[in-house]
Parts: C-alpha cells; structure tokens; sequence
C-alpha cells in the first residue's frame, strides 16, 4: 500500500509545484531577457520592467523555500485533520504507511525546490554573464585538482572531501526532515483540541521548540553550540575542538534523534488520539 | 446472522460533555439498522468511533472481532455526511481510488451506477451540485462488496424525489450478508427499509429492536414513536 499512497501523493501535489516552478522559470527567463536588453537599449519603461522583474525574481527566489514547507503543511493539515481527513483515515492502510508517504513525497519536492533553484540561479547567471556557467562548472570540475582539494580539506577540516559532501547532503536531508515532523507534530496537537486547533498549534510548536532548546544545551551543551553557531565557531585555526565529519555526524544524530520522537508523537495522536471534527 | 459490531461500556467525552455514555451494542449481519435521534444525540461521534475516526475516552468496539484499524476499515464502507472528496478531481479520478484502496470494489459497478444516475466521470466534483456530490460519495460507498456499510444521514441533503431513488439504490446494491447502518432524522422516509432500530439519546441507547416489535407493542410507526420518545 506504501506504493499507492506515494503515487497519491505525487498525484495531488505535482500540480501546485510544477506551477510554482513554472512561475520561477518565467521570472528567471524574462529577468535575464530584460537585464540584457537594458544593456543595448536604454529604456526607461524597460529599465522599471526590469527592476520589477528582478524584485518579483528575489522575492520568489526568497519564498520559494518558504512556500514549499508551507504548502506541505497546509497539505498535511488538509489531508490528515481536515475534510480529507475522512478519506485518508478510513482507508484500509497502517498510519505508518500513511507517514512515511507523506515525508518521502515531501522531501522529494524540498529537494526539487533546491533544484529548481539552483538551475534558476545558473540560468540567470548565464545570461547577465554572458557564459554558459553550466560548462564552466562542468569545466571546473573536470578539470578541479581533487587530490590536493582533498589533502587540503583533511588539513583544514580533519576529513576527506567525500566524506564532507556526503555528509552534508545527508544532513540537510536530515534538517529538512526534523524541520517538516516539526511543524507536523505542532499541527497533529493543534488537532487534539475541540476549538481554536490553530491557536493550540502555534503554542504547540513553541512549545516545542522551547523542549527542544533544553534537550539540546542540556545533553551536549558545548558541542552542539558550537555546531549550531557553524563552521566559525569550531576554532579550526587554533586546533579545531571538532573535526568538521564529527560535528555534521553529531548534527546527524540529534536531528534524527528529534525527528524520531516527533513523527512518534504524530503516529501516536494520529492513531490513538485521532480527533476529527 | 453472527455478531459484526460489538460495543461494550463505550464512551466518549468531549472535554466534560459525554457525547456517549457507556454504550453497550451488538449489530448483526443481514439487517438494515436504523441509528435514530436527534441532534446531538451521539449518533455521528458512534460513527465516526466505528470508522476509526475519533478514539473513544474509555470502553471497547470491534468489527468482526477485531479492533478498529486497517483491517477493519477494509471491511467496512463508510459515507460521511459531507463531501470529502478532493473537488479538484474527476469522479473517474475517484473511482480509481477507491479500486486501488478497495479490494472489495466493483469498478464496473462503480460506473454502471454513473452511467444509470447520467453522471459524466470526466465531470470534476467542484462543478458538480451538491446532490450529485451526495450521489457520487453513495456510488463509491455502494459499490464495495462491504462487510458493514456506515450511512451518515445519506438523505440529508438531497430533494425528495432523489431520496426515493438513494434509498433504492442501497437497498439493490448492497451486500445482504452485510449489516447497514443508516443515520438520520428523516425517519418517514427511510422507515420502509429498516429492518431494526437504534435510539440515541444524549450518548445513550434507549431501544434497539425490531421495526416489527415497535409497531406491534407500541401501535405506532417508527416515526411516530420517535416523535413520542424525543418528545421536547
């Protein structure tokens, strides 16, 4: 049934992201066209078009994070607490199928968001640059000295380059996940109230977040600051106090540890304290 | 007929207000049940504890013996008493939902009755009118080969002359093995087609017995002794 409810979830969202990107797509497209045209014909209606253009772009580019998280939990809330609510729990299906669909379609979407940025980023770029910066990167890393990138990267970061981007990429994976059973779990105790579910979701969240804050500086006070507070704070110059594989690891595993305790939260209200109005 | 539903001392508090008060229920195979009373009499909180909807504050309900959970809702068809169907789809959309979940659905069936009621499945449900909404939702629900069939007023919101035609189309299309529950207050009209009845009043079953024994020791309709018992 996992299959299903997965191919559901792509069915029901697919359409709201596409057009989001396909509004990315026209913004970066008419914000290059225009840049450039104002270089070969001044304008002044041309040179507004631009400035606006170039506002709705970074505006979007801007949101564009933001909407996809908020799109996901208006989905979540619509689809689990809400109308639809009666559809998706009767169906015959474990409620951890029914999550587990839900954060991999959602994580999927977050990591085409980032995408479709990036090569938003890279096409804009290409056209103010007047280079095809998707060649120059290929180039660039065609051609990048990895070896000594690496030696350098194990003398600065205590690590390997590799073990750097894999880490990293998981624990952004990971951040993404904690960040969405986050707002998920606020919303699922928002749902335990009779009246005003939107109100007790926000203190749940703060809440939340407050429990969250306590765990962290009480289980590891000063790595887990210094993890948080980024790559300045690790000392690395004056003998590092992490090597930097070490702290993304430490980040992996409270993220994780936080979003294992909230999706339980969530599979508990949703399974055993199910309140629909 | 063997015991399909099983409740014992069930109870539901919303905060302090106790919508059911320690229910005790047993609903057989081979009926048609009336689940009767008024607003707020604890009617749509029984369903939707059935359904697996809400959770009960204390006490115990099984379907065929097992507790309410994806077994349970493979076995029973359920129809709430509003849309909640996504209205940006098409009523094919919906079908093929359903055919996917259901392993008991009839998709021909499903499009037989469509066909029969003059529905387009490329029609989207937005577009449609709210008693054609109330027929699609009926459509799915009776084209399963269910166990138990969960009606939430299914009359409510549609015009006299399609209640006739609804009521029909459970009573043709639903599995004889199987026990159907109908909720409503429109006693009058669905009287002919129950076979048992189930009064609610403030969270607690006052009867439950035959349409036939109510006539016999009461003389009076179901309606009429509805209207005697929830007298305000």
């Amino acid at each position: 049934m996992l299959g299903k409810l997965i191919k559901y979830e792509f069915k029901d969202t697919y359409k709201l992201f596409c057009l989001y990107y396909a509004i990315l797509a026209v913004l970066t497209v008419l914000g290059a066209i225009t840049v450039r045209s104002s270089e070969f014909i001044p304008s002044t209606i041309l040179t507004i078009i631009m400035a606006l253009t170039m506002i709705a772009y970074i505006i979007m580019m801007w949101i564009l994070g933001l909407i996809t998280i908020m799109a996901l939990c208006s989905r979540f809330n619509k689809t689990m607490y809400g109308d639809r609510g009666y559809l998706t729990h009767t169906l015959p299906v474990t409620k951890a199928s029914l999550l587990a669909s839900k954060y991999i379609v959602a994580i999927v979407w977050c990591i085409a968001s980032v995408a479709v940025m990036f090569l938003s980023v890279m096409i804009f770029g290409s056209f103010l640059s007047g280079e095809n910066l998707f060649t120059s990167l290929i180039f660039e890393i065609s051609h990048a000295k990895w070896q000594a990138l690496d030696e350098e990267c194990r003398e600065v970061l205590g690590c390997g380059l590799v073990s750097i981007a894999v880490l990293t990429i998981i624990a952004l994976i990971v951040i993404v996940m904690h960040l969405l059973s986050f707002l998920w779990a606020s919303i699922s105790i928002g749902q335990l109230a009779n009246e005003k579910r939107r109100l007790l979701s926000i203190f749940a969240g703060i809440g939340l977040w407050f429990v969250e804050f306590l765990l962290k500086r009480l289980v590891q006070p000063e790595t887990y600051s210094t993890v948080v507070d980024g790559l300045a704070n690790l000392r690395l110059g004056n003998g590092p106090i992490l090597h930097f594989d070490q702290a993304l690891l430490i980040t992996i595993a409270a993220e994780l540890a936080f979003f294992a305790i909230e999706t339980l939260l969530i599979w508990f209200i949703s399974s055993k304290r199910l309140n629909l109005a | 007929m063997s015991t399909l539903i099983k409740c014992e001392d069930l109870t539901k508090k919303y905060g302090k207000k106790l919508a059911l008060n320690g229910v005790n229920l047993e609903i057989e195979g081979g009926h048609i049940y009336g689940l009767l009373g008024p607003n707020g009499s604890g009617k749509t909180t029984f369903i939707k504890i059935l359904n697996g909807l809400l959770t009960p504050t204390s006490g115990e309900i099984t379907v065929n013996d097992m507790k309410i959970g994806p077994e349970t809702k493979a076995i029973v068809a359920y129809l709430p008493d509003h849309t909640y169907l996504d209205l940006d789809v098409k009523a094919k959309d919906v079908i093929l939902l359903f055919s996917d979940f259901y392993q008991d659905f009839d998709r021909d069936k499903a499009y037989e009755m469509l066909e029969k009621l003059d529905i387009d499945p490329n029609d989207r449900i937005k577009t449609m009118s709210k008693g054609t909404k109330e027929k699609v939702n009926l459509i799915l629900v009776m084209s399963r080969k269910a166990s138990v069939y969960v009606l939430d007023e299914p009359i409510a919101g549609v015009d006299p002359a399609a209640r006739e035609y609804i009521l029909n189309m459970i009573l043709s299309n639903y599995n004889p093995e199987a026990a159907v529950i109908i909720s409503t207050h429109l006693i009058a009209d669905v009287e002919n087609i129950l076979d048992k009845v189930i009064f609610i009043k403030k969270g607690e079953i006052v009867e439950s017995s035959s349409v036939d024994e109510i006539r016999e020791k009461h003389h009076l309709s179901v309606d009429g002794y509805f209207r005697e018992v929830f007298k305000c």
